[in-house]
């Protein structure tokens, strides 16, 4: 599982610029699928067949996003300095000092600048640094950074793995490829442990931004029902409880307003049923992730979300439990061998 | 040697790692060497017997900025307090190693994301340091005390690499000086001509210049030098025209204080270095802006006073978990070094 989620964290896809990303996952899904596409805006689907008899079987999507935010390069200034543009929601107050890479033709490493205290004018540590002050110096000569480095590049958190206690990892862009390798595990075990229904795993491009690689990757599909997978504020100081989850407590399942309440109790049952840590987390908005997405696409798609607790989001030291995103696996693949999963027959007016 | 000195680990008092890994290294060509109360490391290296010049002695300090632990709490997180100036703006979204006896307990400065924010103001406000906390992974205290303890050092997990003809790493401030004068001793007596002369590694600089007050009055020397590596504020073109922009550059050789804020050179010692620089074609130049203090200003306090100069390798981002130097400006600090041990006998003030 840990070879799994290094692969996948570590390698940059920002919204919109998933390809590299994408490649890592059809390599991962290859010998766990039975069929393997990218659809047109890029986003990976993978099909693998259910076991039940044909009447009984239905189309399950199962969903992660691919994306990660990040940055872009989007000026090169006098000295070879590189002015950054914020793909996704970046708090600019954790770049000063950080190591960056920007992916173009070749890596490039470089460190956001930040003045010396010695050199500081008075009042300014009180000041968070603005867009314009800061800056990635990769220390190369202009000439060399022309080079090596184009307007529009991707520039990416670090792609290191970290081992804490407890079964905790901290890693940049855990949001939401760990949730792509709850699916990969899930898509793993099917290889000998039974599932009812057809799975149709999507690594969607472009949540964090437009939102709009899961209306494309759903309208191929036209599932039964629809797991979505996406990652829950981890609970760490000053974070209040209604709005978290504990690390390694196991997935969340949420319910609530972007879940279908049947599709919530056959979850719950099925969790306890086979064992499978869980913690019920409720959905207070219809925020912008892709279950709220779903949900509305075609004539309606009963949803449940599942949510893989993630201590300071958005942030280059993401930190999550393994346990968490195993039992994440598990369950989306109980799911996937569920009796009484909601089908609205279709009318035909 | 810059690369295993800028990952080692030694912040203010804790500098035991970089005292041994320095005297592995030179104690070979040491005739005699002394750990003192204030844990410096003062060496003898042997020369001529005829040697007729003044007694030189050289310093650099061991310890880097960092951070001590001083509170575990309730749900297993380091409160901590700095040790040594560091800008809270660095802090947000890193990843620290907290010393533990001889290991190293991996974490990090996490922060909460940004979704959880209720207001755009918050994002406007620097997080002092006494908010933030290090997150090892433990979710109890009893947990977080089976492997850390209050009083604990900890740094910045930075790990030195090359790009281009620049060099990447942490506490190039003052491991970059530590370098220099461990590869000429270790170089002795080839680079420096037979001149003896001492050298004292030594601690505390950063909490207000501590190990080096005892250094001149045991040592008693007639010339000395501080090698430091200084801050370089240079930047984007918005930043010119700020009252420190440009201090030093990189690629322009060695810097030499006339003053900072807490000493003046000694005018006839200084142009003794500037002269061995020009006659030997080293490229100099000076540190342009008035700030901070150096090991010189409390040897020059040594018995009846000692001629100091500064000499330091220009650093970018000084103080903050990344900084980079120019491989060129270390090399040629350390030739001017050299060349100044070597024609010692030249200085007739």
């Amino acid at each position: 599982m840990e070879e799994i989620l290094k692969k996948l964290t570590g390698t940059i896809g920002l919204t919109g610029m998933e390809e590299s990303a994408a490649q890592v996952v059809r390599d991962l899904w290859e010998p766990y699928t039975d069929e393997l596409r990218t659809d047109r805006m890029g986003s990976v689907i993978g099909f693998k067949r259910g076991d039940g008899p044909k009447a009984e079987r239905l189309r399950l999507a199962v969903l992660a996003h691919l994306d990660q935010i990040g940055l872009v390069v989007h000026k090169i200034e006098p000295g070879g300095y590189l002015r950054l543009h914020r793909v996704g929601g970046v708090d600019r107050r954790i770049l000063p000092g950080q190591l960056l890479t920007v992916c173009g033709s070749e890596p490039v490493k470089g460190v956001v600048g930040s003045v010396p205290p010695h050199l500081q004018q008075a009042g300014e540590k009180n000041k968070v640094t603005s867009w314009n002050d800061l800056y990635l110096d990769t220390g190369l000569p202009e000439r060399e950074v022309r080079k090596r480095v184009r307007v529009g590049d991707p520039v990416g958190y670090p792609t290191s793995f970290v081992e804490l206690q407890n079964d905790r990892r901290v890693m940049a862009g855990a949001d939401d490829r760990c949730s792509v390798a709850a699916l990969t595990w899930a898509l793993r075990l099917a290889r000998r442990q039974r599932h009812k229904h057809d799975i149709y795993a999507v690594a969607e491009v472009q949540e964090e931004c437009t939102g709009v690689g899961a209306y494309a990757a759903v309208y191929g599909i036209e599932p039964h029902c629809a797991i979505v997978v996406d990652v829950d504020q981890g609970r760490h100081e000053g974070v209040p409880e209604k709005d978290s989850v504990e690390l390694g407590k196991g997935p969340s399942v949420s319910f609530g307003l972007n879940n279908y309440p049947d599709l919530v109790e056959t979850t719950l049952k099925v969790a306890a049923a086979q064992n499978i840590p869980h913690q019920k987390f409720f959905w207070p908005s219809p925020y912008g992730t892709d279950g709220s997405t779903v949900e509305t696409l075609h004539s309606g798609i009963p949803t449940i979300n599942l949510g893989i607790p993630l201590s300071y989001m958005h942030s280059t030291v993401e930190m999550l439990d393994m346990g968490d995103v195993k039992n994440a696996g598990r369950l989306i693949l109980a799911i996937a061998d569920a009796d009484g999963l909601p089908v609205i027959p279709p009318v035909d007016w | 040697m810059l690369d295993k000195l800028s990952n080692a680990f030694g912040t203010s008092g804790y500098e035991k790692e970089v005292r041994e890994l320095i005297l592995g290294e030179i104690s070979k060509k040491v005739d005699l060497h002394q750990v003192d109360t204030l844990g410096n490391l003062i060496v003898r290296v042997s020369g001529r017997a005829r040697y007729k010049g003044p007694r030189l002695l050289l310093s650099a300090h061991m310890d880097e900025v960092g951070f001590v632990a001083s509170e575990i709490t309730g749900s297993g997180d380091l409160k901590f307090q700095k040790m040594g100036s560091t800008d809270d703006r660095v802090l947000l979204s890193k990843r620290v190693v907290v010393r533990h006896e001889d290991s190293g307990v991996p974490g990090v400065i996490g922060m909460k994301s940004p979704h959880l924010h209720k207001k755009r103001e918050e994002f406007e406000q620097v997080l002092d340091y006494d908010k933030l906390y290090v997150d090892i992974g433990c979710s109890k205290k009893e947990e977080a005390e089976k492997l850390v303890a209050v009083g604990d050092g900890i740094y910045y997990d930075t790990r030195y690499f090359e790009q281009g003809g620049r060099v990447f790493g942490k506490c190039f401030d003052d491991r970059a000086g530590c370098s220099v004068i461990a590869e000429v001793v270790k170089g002795s007596p080839k680079l420096t001509g037979g001149t003896p002369f001492y050298a004292a590694f030594t601690t505390q600089e950063e909490i207000g210049v501590r190990g080096a007050r005892v250094i001149g009055n045991a040592v008693k020397p007639d010339v000395y030098i501080a090698v430091e590596g200084t801050a370089a504020g240079e930047g984007p073109p918005s930043w010119i025209g700020r009252d420190a922009s440009p201090s030093t550059e990189l690629g322009r050789g060695p810097a030499l204080s006339i003053l900072d804020r807490s000493h003046i050179a000694d005018p006839a010692w200084l142009e003794f270095v500037q002269n061995i620089a020009r006659e030997e074609n080293i490229p100099y130049q000076f540190k342009r802006f008035v700030t901070g203090g150096t090991e010189s200003s409390v040897v020059q306090r040594s018995m009846a006073g000692v001629r100091v100069v500064t000499i330091s390798v220009p650093v970018r981002y000084i103080h903050s978990p990344v900084g980079i130097l120019d491989k060129g400006d270390y090399r040629n600090t350390k030739r001017l070094v050299a060349a100044v041990i070597r024609r010692l006998e030249e200085f007739k003030p």
